[in-house]
C-alpha cells in the first residue's frame, strides 16, 4: 500500500507542531522519519493512525483520502515506544485483540494468531500475562498484535528506544524479517540514526515540523541533501572553500589550506561552497603531513575510539579517525601545533549561503 | 479520550452520552428540589430567617461544627506529622485501624460514648469510685459537648489521612534549608511546612466542617435537647415548617460544597511533588519531645478506638466471657408491628446490594461518559459531583418524600424510596473513587485499542472495565457498607413495613435496650469492618475524599 501525506499542518495552542509536512512512502518499504525530539515525527505518525486530527493537508493510503476516518477504519497496526500491552488479557488474547474487536470468526482468529505467534516467536508462551515477559518479549508481542489483523500499513513510535542495545538487535531483527515476509509498508519514527539506518529503505529528516531531507538510505547516508540534514547525521565539520569546474565530472577545490582536484557530479556547485566531513573521516596526522594545520586542544579516549580538538584558521575541528593505539603518542602532542589529514573521498560539498 | 473521538462527535452524539448524567441529575436532585421549593411559600421561609427558635438552632448547629472543625485539627495534626515523618513496621496497619472509625457507622461511636460516659457509664463509674462521689463526674451526654466529642472522635481519621498527605508534600530539602538558616523551630515551621500545608489544613477544616454542620444520627442519640437543623427537619417532617427549613439548610449546605469547590480548583490545581523524607522512628526516643509525641500518638488511639471497641465487644462479655445470650435475645426480639430480627435483617441487606448495584452501574455510566465528552464536560460532570458530597441529607429526603414518596409517585414504603435516597448520596463518591482509578487507566492502552480496531464500546468491555475491576468491587463493596449504616434516609423513609438495621437500633435505644442495641451495633459494626477491609486491599482510591 501506498502511503502519501500532504502538506499536514497541526497546532497546539500556540505551538505550531507541524507546518506543512509532506512525503510519500512507496508501497512495501520502510520510511523512517528521523529528527531530534520535538521535531513533530510522534505528531505525524499518530495523525496517519488516526489518533489526532490535522489542522490541514491529506493523508491518502493507495490514492484514496482517509484523513477523517477514525484509527478502526484505517485498519493500520501500530507499535508504540511501550508496549502498551493489554495487562488483562494474556499474549493469545493481546495478539488475539485486533481480530475480535473487527469480530473475525474463532477459526480464523486461531489460525491467524498462530501464524503471527510463530512469525514473531513467542510459541509456547502464548498463555503468559504481560507482567511474567521480558521486556524483548512484551515488545514481540505489540508486534505480533499490530500485524494480527493483516493490516498494510504498520507505523512503529521509537520501538526499540526504551530497550539496551542486545534488545534492541533482537527486535530490530523481528521487525525486518517481519515487514519482509508480510510485504508491509512501514513508516518508522526515531530520533536514532543507527537505528534509521537500519530499519530504513528511505529516510525522512525531519526539524521543527517540517520534512528536511528525503532521500534512500544511502544517498542519505553519503551525501545528505542539505546542510542541516549532514549536520544532524554527524557532518560537524564545517570548512569554507571556492569550487571552480575542470570539467563536468572534475572540480578544483581552492582554500586556506590547498588546492584539490576533485571528482564532483554537480554541475550547478561553483564560487563560495561548504565543506562538511564527520569526525571519523579526519584524524591527526603522526609523519607531520596533513591538509589542515591548528592547534591541538584536547584528545580524549572514549573506548570507541580517541576524539581530539583542533583549532584551525577556520574554528574548531573535531578528529576521531585515529587508531585507538595512537592516544599515548596524540596526548603528548596536546597543546602544540598539529596537521589534520581528511579523506577527500567522504566529504560534502555543498554551495555556501 | 483520543481528540478524534471528542472532535468528530455529532452534537447529536454528544446530547446521548451527556443523557445518563443529565437524568441521574434531574431524578435524583433536580426533582425533588423542585418539589421542595413548590412546597414551601415565600412568607413561610422568610419567616423562618426571623424566628428565634430556627436562628437559635442555625447558631447551635453552625457553633458545634465549629468547635468540632477546631478541637478535630487540632488532635489530628501532631498524628498526621507522626505518620507522614517516621517509618516503622506495622505503620500501614496502624494507619488503617485508625481509619477504620471514620468508616464505621456514627451511631457506633455514639453508643460507645453512651456507655463510657453515661451516668453509669465506664468512666464516670470508675472517676466516682476514686473520687468517692457519689454521681457522674463528667456529665457531659446528652449536650453539645457530647455531640463535639463524637464528631472529633469520628472525624480525626479523616483529618489525619489529609493533614498527613499535606506533610508529605512538603519537600525536604526545603526543611533542611529552613533548619539551617532559621535556628528556631516556628521559623522552620513556617518558612517550610506552612505554604505546602495550608490547602489541606483548609480541605481538612471545610471537610470537618461541613460534615459536622449536616450531622443527624448523633445528636439524635447524645445530643439530648441539644438539636441541629438536620434533626430538626426530621422533626417536622409532615408540618409545613419542615419545608422552609430544609430549603434553607440546602442552602447553606450549597454554599459550603461551592466553597469547597471553588478552593479544590484553585489550590489543588496541580498535583503536589514532594520529597517526603521518613525517618525511622525509633529516633524519636532520642529527645523527649520525640517521647512525648509518641505518648500522645498511643493516647489519641485509645480515645478513637474505645468508643468504637466497645460497642462492639461489650456484648460478648455481657453475660460472661464468650456468651452470645444477648445475640439469642436480639434474634428473638419483636420489633412490633409484626417484623422479627431476621425480616429487618433481610430487608437491609437487600436494600444494600440492590443499592450498591444501582450506585456502581450508575457511576460507570457516569465516569465513562465524562471521559468519552472530555474537556469542558468533564470538568463540569467533575464538579457537580463534588456538591452532593456535603448536601444537607435531611433535606434531600424530605425532598424525596415530597417528589416520590407522595408526589409523582407514591413509593413511601417502598424500598425503591430507600434506594433512591442512598444512593442519591453514594454515587458521588463512587464517581469519585472509580473516576480515579479510570484516570489511571494508561492512556496508551485506549490509544492501543482504538488502533487495533476497538469500537468504543469493544474497548470498554475488554480493556477499561477489566482494568478498574478491583475499584469497582471496593466501590460496591464501600456502598453497600454506606448503604447498611445509613441513618437519615432509614429514620425517614422507614414504616411499619419496612425497616433498617439503624433504625432498629434507634428504637432499641429509645426503648432503653440498651444492650440489645449494643448488641445489633457490634453486629452492624463487625459487618462494616470486614467489608470496608476487603475494600481497602481491592483499592487504595476509595480513601479519595477532596
Amino acid at each position: 500500500m501506498e502511503l502519501e501525506v500532504k502538506d499536514l499542518r497541526k497546532r497546539f495552542g500556540e505551538f505550531e507542531a507541524l507546518k506543512g509536512v509532506s512525503f510519500k512512502t512507496p508501497s512495501r518499504k520502510t520510511l523512517v522519519l528521523l529528527g531530534p525530539s520535538g521535531c513533530g515525527k510522534t505528531t505525524t505518525l499518530r495523525i496517519i493512525a488516526g489518533l489526532l486530527k490535522p489542522d490541514g493537508g491529506k493523508i491518502l493510503f493507495d490514492g484514496e483520502d482517509v484523513t477523517q476516518l477514525s484509527p478502526r477504519e484505517r485498519n493500520v497496526g501500530m507499535v508504540f515506544q511501550s508496549p502498551a500491552l493489554f495487562p488483562n488479557l494474556t499474549v493469545w488474547e493481546n495478539i488475539a485483540f485486533p481480530l475480535e474487536a473487527r469480530n473475525r470468526s474463532l477459526e480464523e482468529t486461531d489460525r491467524r494468531v498462530k501464524e503471527v505467534v510463530k512469525l514473531v516467536e513467542l510459541t509456547g508462551l502464548e498463555k503468559r500475562r504481560p507482567h511474567e515477559l521480558s521486556r524483548g518479549q512484551q515488545q514481540r508481542v505489540a508486534i505480533g498484535r499490530a500485524i494480527a489483523s493483516e493490516v498494510n500499513l504498520l507505523l512503529l513510535d521509537e520501538p526499540l528506544t526504551a530497550l539496551d542495545t542486545s534488545l534492541r538487535t533482537e527486535i530490530s531483527e523481528v521487525i525486518r524479517n517481519v515487514q519482509r515476509n508480510l510485504g508491509l509498508t512501514m513508516i518508522y519514527v526515531t530520533h536514532n540514526q543507527v537505528e534509521a539506518f537500519t530499519m530504513g529503505d528511505f529516510i525522512a529528516t525531519m526539524f521543527e515540523g517540517v520534512i528536511d531531507s528525503y532521500a534512500d538510505a544511502q544517498t542519505m547516508y553519503s551525501k545528505p541533501p542539505t546542510e542541516k540534514t549532514a549536520r544532524f547525521l554527524g557532518f560537524i565539520n564545517k570548512l569554507e572553500a571556492k569550487a571552480e569546474h575542470i570539467d563536468s565530472e572534475t572540480i578544483m577545490l581552492s582554500s586556506l589550506w590547498g588546492e584539490f582536484r576533485l571528482n564532483w557530479h554537480n554541475p550547478k556547485l561553483s564560487g563560495k561552497v561548504i565543506v562538511l566531513f564527520r569526525p571519523e573521516d579526519a584524524s591527526i596526522s603522526l609523519d607531520g603531513k596533513g591538509l589542515l594545520e591548528g592547534e591541538l586542544l584536547s584528545s580524549v579516549f572514549t573506548g570507541r575510539n580517541i576524539v581530539t580538538r583542533v583549532k584551525t584558521g577556520q574554528g574548531l575541528i573535531e578528529c576521531a579517525g585515529n587508531d585507538l593505539s595512537q592516544y599515548q603518542e596524540i596526548s603528548k602532542m596536546v597543546g602544540g601545533r598539529v596537521m589534520v589529514k581528511i579523506d577527500l573521498g567522504k566529504i560534502l560539498i555543498m554551495q555556501a549561503g | 479520550m483520543e481528540e478524534r473521538d471528542k472532535n468528530r462527535m455529532s452534537s447529536v452524539k454528544k446530547l446521548l452520552v451527556f443523557t445518563p448524567f443529565l437524568c441521574f441529575l434531574v431524578f435524583f436532585y433536580m426533582l425533588p428540589l423542585a418539589f421542595l421549593i413548590g412546597n414551601t411559600s415565600l412568607t413561610d421561609f422568610l419567616s423562618i430567617l426571623g424566628d428565634e427558635y430556627i436562628l437559635r438552632l442555625l447558631y447551635g448547629t453552625l457553633g458545634q461544627a465549629l468547635l468540632s472543625m477546631l478541637l478535630t485539627l487540632l488532635l489530628a495534626l501532631p498524628v498526621a506529622f507522626f505518620f507522614a515523618r517516621y517509618s516503622f513496621k506495622g505503620k500501614r496497619i496502624l494507619e488503617y485501624v485508625l481509619l477504620t472509625v471514620f468508616f464505621i457507622p456514627a451511631f457506633t461511636i455514639a453508643e460507645g460514648l453512651i456507655v463510657l460516659l453515661g451516668d453509669n457509664g465506664i468512666i464516670n463509674v470508675f472517676l466516682s469510685s476514686l473520687l468517692g462521689t457519689g454521681e457522674p463526674v463528667i456529665k457531659i451526654l446528652y449536650s453539645m459537648w457530647a455531640v463535639v466529642l463524637a464528631h472529633v472522635i469520628y472525624y480525626v481519621p479523616l483529618a489525619t489521612l489529609i493533614l498527613e498527605q499535606g506533610f508529605s508534600s512538603v519537600d525536604q530539602d526545603l526543611v533542611d534549608a529552613a533548619r539551617v538558616f532559621s535556628g528556631s523551630s516556628l521559623r522552620t515551621f513556617k518558612a517550610a511546612y506552612l505554604n505546602t500545608l495550608t490547602p489541606y489544613f483548609v480541605a481538612a477544616s471545610l471537610l470537618v466542617f461541613a460534615f459536622s454542620f449536616i450531622t443527624y444520627s448523633t445528636p439524635i442519640l447524645v445530643g439530648g435537647k441539644f438539636t441541629t437543623l438536620e434533626v430538626e427537619i426530621y422533626a417536622t417532617k409532615f408540618r409545613p415548617i419542615s419545608s422552609s427549613i430544609a430549603l434553607m439548610q440546602l442552602s447553606l449546605t450549597f454554599l459550603i460544597s461551592i466553597m469547597i469547590i471553588l478552593f479544590r480548583e484553585k489550590l489543588f490545581a496541580k498535583p503536589s511533588a514532594g520529597y517526603p523524607a521518613e525517618e525511622p522512628v525509633s529516633r524519636l526516643f532520642s529527645k523527649p519531645s520525640g517521647v512525648l509525641l509518641v505518648i500522645y500518638v498511643a493516647l489519641i488511639y485509645v480515645f478513637e478506638l474505645a468508643p468504637m471497641a466497645i460497642p462492639v465487644v461489650k456484648p460478648f462479655l455481657e453475660a460472661g466471657y464468650g456468651s452470645l445470650s444477648v445475640f439469642k435475645d436480639l434474634y428473638g426480639f419483636k420489633f412490633g408491628f409484626g417484623l422479627s430480627f431476621n425480616d429487618i435483617f433481610l430487608q437491609s441487606l437487600a436494600i444494600a446490594i440492590v443499592t450498591s448495584t444501582v450506585s456502581v452501574f450508575l457511576s460507570i455510566v457516569i465516569v465513562w461518559s465524562s471521559k468519552i465528552l472530555g474537556g469542558l464536560f468533564e470538568k463540569t460532570m467533575s464538579i457537580l459531583m463534588v456538591l452532593p458530597l456535603t448536601i444537607s441529607r435531611s433535606s434531600l429526603a424530605l425532598a424525596m418524600l415530597l417528589s416520590y414518596g407522595f408526589g409523582i409517585t407514591r413509593l413511601y414504603g417502598s424500598w425503591v424510596l430507600m434506594v433512591l435516597g442512598q444512593s442519591a448520596v453514594i454515587i458521588p463518591l463512587a464517581v469519585r473513587v472509580i473516576e480515579a482509578s479510570w484516570s489511571r487507566v494508561v492512556e496508551e492502552y485506549r490509544e492501543a485499542a482504538n488502533v487495533h480496531g476497538a469500537s468504543v464500546f469493544f474497548r470498554l468491555i475488554r480493556v477499561e472495565i477489566p482494568l478498574v475491576l478491583p475499584t469497582l468491587l471496593a466501590s460496591f463493596l464501600m456502598a453497600f457498607s454506606s448503604s447498611l449504616s445509613d441513618f437519615t434516609f432509614s429514620t425517614f423513609f422507614s414504616t411499619l413495613n419496612l425497616m433498617t438495621l439503624p433504625v432498629a437500633v434507634n428504637i432499641l435505644i429509645d426503648s432503653r435496650r440498651l444492650s440489645l442495641a449494643l448488641a445489633l451495633t457490634s453486629l452492624i459494626t463487625m459487618l462494616v469492618i470486614i467489608v470496608e477491609t476487603l475494600g481497602s486491599q481491592l483499592s487504595r482510591e476509595r480513601l479519595r475524599v477532596i
